[in-house]
């Protein structure tokens, strides 16, 4: 097979070099981006390139939301309570009955 | 106006806590008949805490165990009213309360084995009245205690996770539920039952089971192990069990295998007594895991009770930050 060998000029082709830099799998990203372009010479819009994509995120995006509660919910951990109410905001039968407990546990009642 | 101190006075640590901040200390306490050198009391030599309890001396935290020659870690301590308890509190309250405050409410908790009116008395009798705080190195503390509220232990986690920093009533699942409450500490633990906030003492209790004794079999397996000697430095074995490794000639030594029965074990006392208190736990809401010894044990006593929770933050200060909420609400500075 033939390597592809592209030299980027300082100044005029900075946008590729960032967009290279940023690329996790370099040469998968470079194939990619080739092909999309020969879709679009062969008559493929934009608009189907960008819906195939739009496609392939959502098939992941299950398998992507199951993990993130997964390791959210990983160590069942209750945070205490940093929330202030506005005044009003208590069930105020719950909240009797805590008072109620507290006097209980106080001495000078 | 008054301020809320907080206060939980374990065997391991004593954790204090005002709006303004946080203080933990060792539960060491020793008698200071001579202090030998200034400099042994000197704050940046080692937290330095010596200071006066009804006009005898004493050394308090990590001074106790260097200085004093029969420092008490264990018995005194918990003597509910003792002379090194107060120790504790004046320690305590030589880093929390200012110099200008001259009114104090107090909330702390007593385990619930030792729950008792009697028990309730020696800590008011303690805790109660006028208060002259001398320690070395720091301006002295003159102030009233006019408030007392004492609490079963485990059940500050609960304020903590249901009432908000003002003392108010946030969570109404978790308050308008029955819930069991672990807390495990150093020598023992405790377990609340709360039904709508409501104390149930039938459904709680106190055992001598806590994190040392583990550590304790951590701390001999490693001797037999690896040669290393830490039986007299529970600290370090603590460090260990968290991480899994332990330092033998220069490298790190993966010690989860030797950790897991051991943690395994303690597992299964603490949830077997949670069992002759609440059954399979089916109609609980949730069982809340609390204290300094909780870390580990949240993944085994899951095993017995699914809707188990553990505390995020610091447990260890969890009881104290729900006295100070519970404080903020009773005595009027909160909601």
């Amino acid at each position: 097979m033939e390597a592809i060998h592209v030299r980027l000029r300082p100044g005029r082709d900075d946008d590729l070099a960032a967009w290279y830099e940023a690329q996790e799998d370099r040469s998968q990203a470079v194939r990619d981006a080739i092909r999309a372009v020969m879709r679009l010479q062969n008559g493929d819009t934009q608009e189907a390139i960008v819906k195939e994509v739009v496609a392939r995120e959502l098939a992941r995006l299950p398998d992507v939301v199951a993990a993130t509660v997964r390791e959210a919910l990983a160590a069942y951990r209750l945070a205490p309570s940093e929330m202030e109410h506005e005044p009003g905001a208590e069930d105020p039968e719950l909240a009797a009955r805590l008072d109620a407990q507290l006097d209980d546990f106080d001495f000078d009642t | 106006m008054t301020e809320v101190l907080a206060i939980d006075i374990g065997y391991g640590y004593t954790k204090g806590m005002t709006k303004r901040g946080q203080v933990l200390i060792p539960s060491m306490v020793g008698p200071a008949e001579a202090i030998r050198y200034e400099s042994d009391v000197i704050e940046a030599n080692g937290h330095g805490i010596a200071l006066e309890v009804d006009g005898r001396s004493f050394f308090v935290g990590e001074q106790a165990e260097l200085q004093s020659a029969s420092a008490s870690q264990t018995l005194d301590i918990t003597r509910t009213g003792s002379p090194e308890q107060k120790a504790l509190f004046y320690a305590v309250c030589s880093e929390l309360v200012r110099t200008v405050d001259d009114t104090l409410a107090v909330v702390t908790g007593l385990p619930v084995g030792d729950f008792t009116d009697r028990n309730k008395e020696a800590l008011r009798d303690m805790l109660m009245g006028e208060h002259d705080v001398k320690r070395q190195g720091k301006h002295a503390r003159h102030f009233e205690v006019t408030g007392v509220n004492c609490v079963p232990q485990a059940i500050g986690s609960l304020f903590c996770l249901v009432l908000d920093k003002r003392g108010r009533l946030v969570d109404g699942d978790l308050a308008g539920g029955r819930v069991g409450i672990i807390d495990v500490g150093t020598l023992t633990t405790n377990y609340v039952l709360c039904d709508r906030l409501r104390y149930v003492e039938v459904g709680s209790d106190s055992v001598t089971t806590g994190t040392s004794e583990m550590l304790q079999k951590v701390a001999k397996d490693l001797k037999r192990e690896y040669n290393l000697d830490w039986g007299l430095q529970l600290g370090k074995v603590d460090q260990a069990v968290r991480e899994r490794k332990a330092p033998v000639y220069g490298d790190m030594v993966n010690i989860a295998g030797l950790v897991e029965p051991h943690l395994e074990a303690l597992a299964d006392t603490i949830v077997s007594k949670a069992r002759t208190l609440w059954g399979p736990g089916v109609e609980l809401t949730a069982v809340v895991l609390t204290g300094g010894g909780s870390w580990e044990l949240g993944p085994y006593v899951r095993k017995a009770y699914p809707h188990t929770r553990t505390m995020g933050g610091d447990p260890q200060f969890a009881n104290c930050a729900g006295y100070l909420r519970a404080g903020l609400r009773r005595f009027g500075e909160g909601v």
